[in-house]
């Protein structure tokens, strides 16, 4: 470390820094490496549970999309709702209480594969409900009450069968499972929904929320949990239907590596700097 | 009348009245309760609503004046204003002219290709900063800062695919870390942060606590 | 139950407060450092930036409205100290509902320091609704208004980092504080001073050494005593598999 090679060495400029890591995440797309990935206990966990569900199960799905955490949230959202649709005879009904979720939640819909099931009949979308925490507790305990129509204007009972989809659908206890998907604000759902109507429940968060969502799977207050980017992969390992989660774990791969890599300088730099304080 | 209303204590009853009903949900299973409380939650909401127009006036005026002043930056406030106005046009237009509503193709398109690549390049730009706080955080130290090194290297081999790849241990040792003390420490501190909630909660709602009104003194 | 037991040891915490005498809270190095970051900034001609950060779509009514109360009562002490020392303060705000709350704390504040004809309604600056579009707009403004002391306390999601990183490319000084556990190790990072958890809920008790407040305090530490009491009578109980206190607790 000594001499000009040294100290150009340890002079690192940021944008340097940043635009190797730039590249860094660019190059799997060009080259996949196709590392194996390993599935976790909680990807493992939700899958189970939704395979599990049986015939005339009815499940309310909430998808909170913000802008930036659609390329985390999106493909977990798109994961679940695929899983479900391949599941016979099994009732979803979609909620969603911010103003950005209906234009992702329509792109979702037009991109899964149905299986031939029927808007009204298989699934319902209940729109955008204003109100955020208030409307979440209001709606675990008189979901009629807040709710008439669908997005699309057709008020419930109109729904095909008299609307039998949401037939006896008052309080969240009345669902077979929730499955959550938001950044964050799963506490909304976590105290009326789980807590106090013991609704079973399924988390899909974004990989910075892990750490605080583990707590709740470690007390078993969720039954399931989608971990970020890496749950999404080890989810569309267990579908079977490869998608770009699993292409970019290749990604996160290099880029940990680049950040140890950094950790591993910035540690050196500071014993060489501790050694040789100024010249 | 007007001094009646201006007296301080009169929001303080409303809070205390509205506050220990709403708690009282919680507890209670009375269907009379129930019911008030979902429609005062109802009220939030809409009231809610309104204050974006008191956030929206702040808006135009700040940066109307910082365009009058011409003060720093001030040609961003006049795209600032423009494109405000121009979104809040297509928006309304979208809900009370179209049959499509929120579905609208040109409101989508501006959800879809402009707000949304623009907040997830800001929410990239987390990635780059994480890169240096960690080329500044991870150092050997101390004691505790190697702790933190060390747990911070074996979550980051373990959570990536290549760290199973070059030892089949890290995804092990990375749940472990993740799950027993990460999750103690989250718990700790929910529950300190819980407790602290309650109190807050205790203090506004007998009158103790009046900074919501703006008064920092009893 | 649990709840019920935490509230009351709190009122009667405040009460014996008030009655008697101010119970010791331990020294915050972050709230000490507030007026010495102020003062730095009055010297080199710099701004003061305040935020509460992001509590979500709800504002104050959110369930994080705790921690934006707290942030509100230490904007309330920061304006008080810019007021004094004649620093210019910028407060940022997400939130539509906290504007009107924050204008009335700072005029109170300027009004209370004797200096009201320094107010002006540009300290109170609402940015946006959206978080992304609040961060940048607050990247912008310490870039172009020169903030040299960044103090951010209250609810803090994706943006905490991205501004507490941007304050430091700036070299300004930072102060952080929030109480959530996935933006704290951020703040520790990034910033000179941070105040961790529910440290943020004593910063209100510690600056205005109020008996009410302080006695919040010793209440919210008798509950955790509470707490922890039943987390180790729980622990043992289940280890000899006696559920009484489960079955109690779960209701």
């Amino acid at each position: 470390m000594d001499g000009e090679a040294g100290k150009i060495m340890l002079k690192l400029d940021k944008r340097v820094l940043y635009l190797v890591y730039a590249c860094l995440l660019a190059v799997p797309t060009f080259i996949p490496m196709g590392l194996p990935i390993t599935i976790d206990s909680t990807t493992k966990s939700t899958y189970d549970i939704i395979d599990a569900l049986e015939p005339g199960s009815r499940v309310a799905i909430n998808s909170a999309f913000f802008g930036m955490t659609i390329p985390e949230q999106y493909p977990t959202s798109k994961n679940l709702i695929q899983h479900l649709f391949m599941k016979d005879d099994v009732k979803l009904i979609f909620l969603t209480f911010n103003v950005e979720s209906p234009v992702w939640q329509e792109k979702i819909m037009s991109e899964v594969d149905k299986f031939g099931k029927e808007y009204g009949t298989d699934y319902v979308y209940l729109g955008f409900t204003p109100g955020d925490q208030t409307a979440i507790a209001a709606m675990a305990n008189n979901l009629p009450a807040l709710v008439q129509v669908d997005f699309y204007g057709t008020p419930l009972n109109e729904l095909p069968d008299n609307g039998a989809i949401m037939e006896g659908l008052i309080q969240a206890s009345d669902f077979d499972l929730l499955i959550v998907i938001t950044t964050g604000f799963y506490d909304f759902f976590l105290g009326p929904w789980t807590s106090q109507h013991g609704v079973p429940t399924i988390l899909g968060v974004q990989s910075v929320n892990v750490p605080v969502a583990l707590v709740y799977w470690e007390a078993g207050q969720i039954i399931g949990l989608i971990k970020g980017a890496t749950g999404n992969a080890e989810y569309e390992k267990l579908l079977n239907r490869p998608g770009v989660s699993l292409s970019d774990m290749d990604a996160q791969s290099l880029a940990h590596v680049f950040i140890i890599g950094l950790i591993v300088y910035g540690n050196v730099k500071y014993f060489y700097d501790k050694r040789r304080p100024t010249e | 009348m007007m001094s009646v209303l201006k007296n301080p204590i009169i929001p303080v009853i409303i809070v205390f009245c509205v506050g220990m009903l709403v708690t009282f949900e919680y507890f209670v299973d009375v269907p009379t309760v129930k019911l008030v409380s979902t429609e005062l939650q109802k009220w939030v909401t809409i009231l809610i609503t309104f204050t974006l127009t008191i956030g929206s006036v702040n808006l135009i005026k700040s940066q109307s004046l910082k365009i009058q002043r011409k003060g720093p930056g001030w040609s961003y406030s006049i795209i600032t204003i423009v494109t405000f106005a121009l979104m809040m046009l297509l928006g309304l237009y979208s809900i009370f002219f179209t049959p499509e509503g929120l579905l609208f193709p040109a409101y989508n398109y501006v959800i879809r290709n402009i707000q949304y690549p623009v907040n997830v390049s800001m929410f990239g730009l987390l990635g780059f900063y994480i890169i240096t706080a960690a080329f500044r955080a991870f150092r050997f130290r101390g004691f505790d800062s190697t702790i933190v090194l060390l747990a911070g290297l074996l979550v980051l081999m373990g959570q990536a695919p290549i760290g199973a790849a070059v030892w089949d241990q890290f995804p092990a040792i990375s749940y472990w870390i993740m799950n027993v003390p990460n999750v103690a420490g989250a718990r700790a501190i929910s529950i300190g942060v819980g407790i602290g909630a309650i109190s807050m909660a205790v203090q506004v709602l007998l009158g103790y606590e009046r900074g919501w009104m703006g008064r920092l003194e009893r | 139950m649990t709840i019920l037991l935490i509230a009351v040891l709190i009122v009667l915490s405040i009460q014996q407060t008030v009655k008697g005498k101010l119970p010791f809270i331990r020294r915050i190095a972050a709230l000490d450092a507030i007026e010495e970051a102020i003062g730095a900034s009055v010297e080199k001609g710099t701004a003061v930036h305040y935020t509460l950060g992001y509590p979500g779509p709800q504002g104050l009514a959110s369930g994080a409205s705790a921690a934006l109360m707290s942030g509100i009562l230490c904007m309330g002490y920061v304006a008080e100290k810019t007021a004094e020392l004649d620093a210019k303060l910028i407060t940022t705000h997400i939130s539509s509902d906290i504007v009107p709350i924050a204008e009335e704390v700072i005029k109170t504040a300027y009004l209370k320091a004797g200096v009201p004809e320094n107010y002006s309604p540009d300290m109170v600056r609402y940015l946006s609704g959206f978080q992304f579009a609040y961060t940048i707009a607050v990247l912008g403004i310490m870039e172009r208004e020169n903030v040299g002391t960044n103090i951010m306390i209250g609810s803090f999601m994706a943006e905490a980092l991205v501004m507490a990183e941007a304050g430091n490319n700036l070299g300004a000084m930072q102060i952080g504080g929030t109480t959530s556990t996935i933006q704290l190790p951020f703040f520790v990072v990034a910033c000179d001073y941070a105040i961790l958890g529910e440290e943020i809920f004593a910063a209100s008790a510690y600056l205005s050494k109020e008996p009410i407040r302080a006695g919040a305090i010793l209440g919210q530490d008798r509950s955790k005593y509470l707490v922890v009491g039943i987390l180790v009578i729980g622990v043992l109980l289940q280890l000899i598999n006696n559920t009484f206190l489960y079955n109690l607790l779960s209701g």
